[in-house]
């Protein structure tokens, strides 16, 4: 549902885009250090800065799906905010490495030349936005905050300007810092004064709820910005429930805010911040970085181009690495085979488990656990050998040992048994003993059938009256001639074409004679409700039966 | 793995089919030959519960076999057996005299187990270790309830 409302906004913002093409004249006005437009094509430029925002919208509202807690409100209004002023100065042609919505936004506050049809357009978006986020009962008082600031602003322009900007920037970095660490409690120092500046008094009352937001003239360190570019781009990665499902849509999401990212100067922090999203939780860079296949020379390279400011190379190895471990989480879940793949992709582990073993262990591992499946994603554990060998034996022996456990539960008197070799012997031992009761019960039944027909009209009398087995049971003294004979021949009676010529015909038991099992039913009902009723009594003479068997004497297993 | 346990019912049932079916009324049987019969269709009512199970189809592939070559079944268990006995009391005797062996000697143990169980379990010659023990345990459920299937119709009968 979400994701309607996020097309209908990104939709409008479009639709602002398309209208407000002519309106480049804005964006000369006030933002003196954007580069002057070098693409060819106007056209493309333009839908290509403006998928990228609606990407940035669509990045951005999932961020706050996935991290619903007040400090990231302001973030997602600052970078809804940023996207029709962003559309509406992508006319000019900016090349991607280079833009900076956030630039934009402060200029926006910070200049006073910006037109107010603009900030309808604002209000627009933002009254959508609260009314995608109903969940957040602080949202309108921030959006009205937020709303108030700027319209009640007639920033100074020029020299303020880069400073308001990167005290912008700080703050919404700061904003996405503080959402699982105590909210409000670190980052009063780093709170920029961009709002403060244009506000001739800032509304504390409102802001109440975003407490990042306090006004604080102290300027904005870069730290925190990084830490956010990094979440940005890592949000893909975020393993977890109902993350995976929109991984596959984030996928140019990541993209883009990367590519937003590599706009903002600063120090980047991308070593410790990376890992924290990759797997979604805890924060230990260099073991995730070792679980993507670029390695850690990856990262290295990340954190070198970054102060350079050479942006692309970072993007496309963000990108990349982002990406990779996306596919690499999602295949995880989705093949899931044993447990420890699962935890692996859902949590982050700690830092002894290799990449290496996934791809050999993918490889290795063709046993299917379930019949759609083909591999078993499985992990070396801590200090164990993780060539491809071991894991498979590994497996191995776990399936074994799990199908030794619910043999243990079946077969009786096992519970104390420790150790395949003894669980094995109980094993052949059961299962020689069940097979010589069936023997002997047939031998039995055998001998209980001593044919005879003398009897056979009186029984036939009494079965057609009763069941065999309750007449069975009421006349005790019934004499003992060949039950099992007559109770076929009875049988036999009624449907006579049902015996065939030959003496023993050996014939698929699947297509059983219906008005066989129509006759029988109800005495198989009896019998097998009386033979049920008496299944102790059973167990108890089955333990003489043992002893007695004919083929038991010859049967000495030791024990 | 672990499929439902057969309902006693129907395994009641096509026992008593197939025995009708073997026309052991005929008084010119035998107790043996009656005995053998009984047993078949008890095998074969095993088998036909669990069709999908590989022992199912390699018992009934045995039977079949055996019903045209009209062989004795349980001779053939016996014999395996006392095979498997007497190999693993000396395997015992050479675990004492040698404990820094004992986990190689296990491991022959295990394995001679192995292959005892392998032809306790109809088909089990062309499983492997995992597959045997699924085997197995699926073959043991039915055993159970053919046993107890068989003891009813005794009990009722006498």
């Amino acid at each position: 549902m979400i994701n309607l409302f996020i097309f209908t906004s990104s939709f409008l913002s479009l639709l602002v885009l398309i209208s407000g093409a002519s309106k480049t004249d804005y964006f000369t006005s006030f933002s003196p250090d954007l580069p002057l437009p070098t693409s060819p094509s106007p056209t493309f430029s333009l839908i290509r800065d403006s998928w990228s925002t609606t990407s940035n919208i669509f990045f951005s509202l999932f961020y706050l799906y996935i991290n619903p807690e007040r400090s990231t409100t302001p973030l997602l209004l600052s970078s809804h905010l940023s996207l029709p002023h962003f559309l509406s100065f992508s006319s000019h042609h900016i090349p991607l490495s280079t833009i900076n919505p956030f630039n934009h936004l402060s200029s926006l506050f910070s200049s006073s030349s910006m037109d107010r049809d603009l900030f309808s357009h604002i209000d627009t978006d933002l009254n959508s936005i609260s009314y995608l986020s109903l969940n957040y009962d602080h949202f309108d008082s921030a959006l009205s905050s937020i709303v108030s600031s700027p319209s009640a602003a007639p920033t100074p322009p020029g020299p303020n300007d880069s400073l308001v900007l990167r005290e912008l920037i700080g703050r919404l970095g700061t904003i996405c810092n503080n959402k699982s660490a105590s909210v409000g409690a670190g980052d009063h120092s780093a709170n920029t004064s961009c709002y403060s500046t244009p506000l001739s008094s800032p509304p504390k009352s409102s802001l109440h709820p975003l407490p990042n937001m306090n006004p604080n003239p102290n300027p904005m360190p870069f730290a925190p910005d990084p830490g956010f570019a990094d979440r940005a781009a890592r949000m893909p990665c975020f393993g977890g429930g109902p993350h995976m499902a929109m991984s596959g849509q984030l996928s140019r999401v990541s993209s883009s805010q990367s590519l937003m990212d590599a706009g903002m100067t600063g120090g980047v922090q991308l070593e410790g911040e990376l890992p924290v999203r990759e797997n979604g939780a805890g924060g230990r860079g260099a073991n995730n970085g070792r679980k993507r296949k670029a390695g850690v020379k990856g990262k290295g390279k990340e954190a070198s181009l970054a102060s350079s400011g050479t942006v692309n190379s970072k993007i496309s190895e963000e990108d990349q690495s982002a990406k990779r471990c996306r596919p690499d989480c999602k295949a995880g879940e989705k093949k899931g085979g044993t447990e420890e793949k699962n935890g692996n992709c859902s949590e982050n582990n700690n830092g002894d488990r290799e990449n290496k073993n996934d791809s050999d262990s993918n490889n290795a591992n063709a046993k299917p656990v379930e019949p759609p499946k083909d591999y078993i994603h499985v992990r070396a554990r801590r200090g164990q050998a993780t060539d491809s060998h071991s894991l498979a034996e590994r497996v191995r022996r776990e399936k074994i040992s799990e199908r030794m456990k619910l043999l243990q539960d079946l077969v009786p008197g096992c519970n104390k048994v420790t150790g395949k070799a003894v669980m094995l012997d109980e094993i052949i031992n059961y299962v020689q003993s069940l097979q010589r009761q069936v023997e002997f019960l047939s031998m039995k039944l055998a001998t209980v059938n001593t044919p005879s027909d003398v009897n056979m009209d009186n029984l036939l009398q009494k079965d057609m009256q009763q069941p065999l087995y309750r007449s069975a049971f009421s006349y005790p003294n019934q004499p003992q001639v060949a039950p099992l004979n007559s109770l076929l021949a009875t049988n036999s009676i009624p449907n006579l074409g049902m015996q065939p010529s030959s003496n023993l015909p050996f014939d698929g038991f699947g297509n059983a004679n219906p008005q066989i099992g129509g006759f029988w039913e109800d005495d198989l009902q009896s019998v097998v409700q009386m033979g049920f009723g008496q299944n102790q009594e059973a167990a108890l003479s089955s333990q003489s039966f043992q002893g007695s068997g004919p083929s038991s004497s010859d049967m000495k297993i030791e024990l | 793995m672990q499929n439902t346990i057969p309902s006693k019912q129907v395994l009641l049932k096509t026992f008593l089919t197939g025995l009708r079916r073997r026309n052991i009324t005929n008084k010119g049987m035998t107790l043996l030959e009656r005995k053998r019969a009984i047993k078949l269709s008890a095998d074969l009512a095993m088998a036909s519960v669990r069709k999908e199970a590989k022992w199912s189809n390699a018992l009934m592939a045995d039977l079949s076999r055996k019903f045209q070559r009209k062989t004795v079944l349980p001779s053939k268990h016996r014999h395996v057996v006392i095979k498997g006995n007497k190999v693993s009391t000396h395997k015992r005797g050479a675990r004492r005299r040698c404990a820094a062996k004992a986990t190689a000697i296990a491991k022959c143990i295990i394995r001679k187990r192995e292959q005892v169980l392998r032809r306790l379990v109809p088909g089990g010659k062309c499983m492997d270790e995992c597959t045997l023990l699924d085997e197995t345990l699926d073959y043991l459920q039915l055993l159970k309830a053919q046993v107890d299937v068989m003891r009813l119709l005794v009990k009722a009968l006498e």
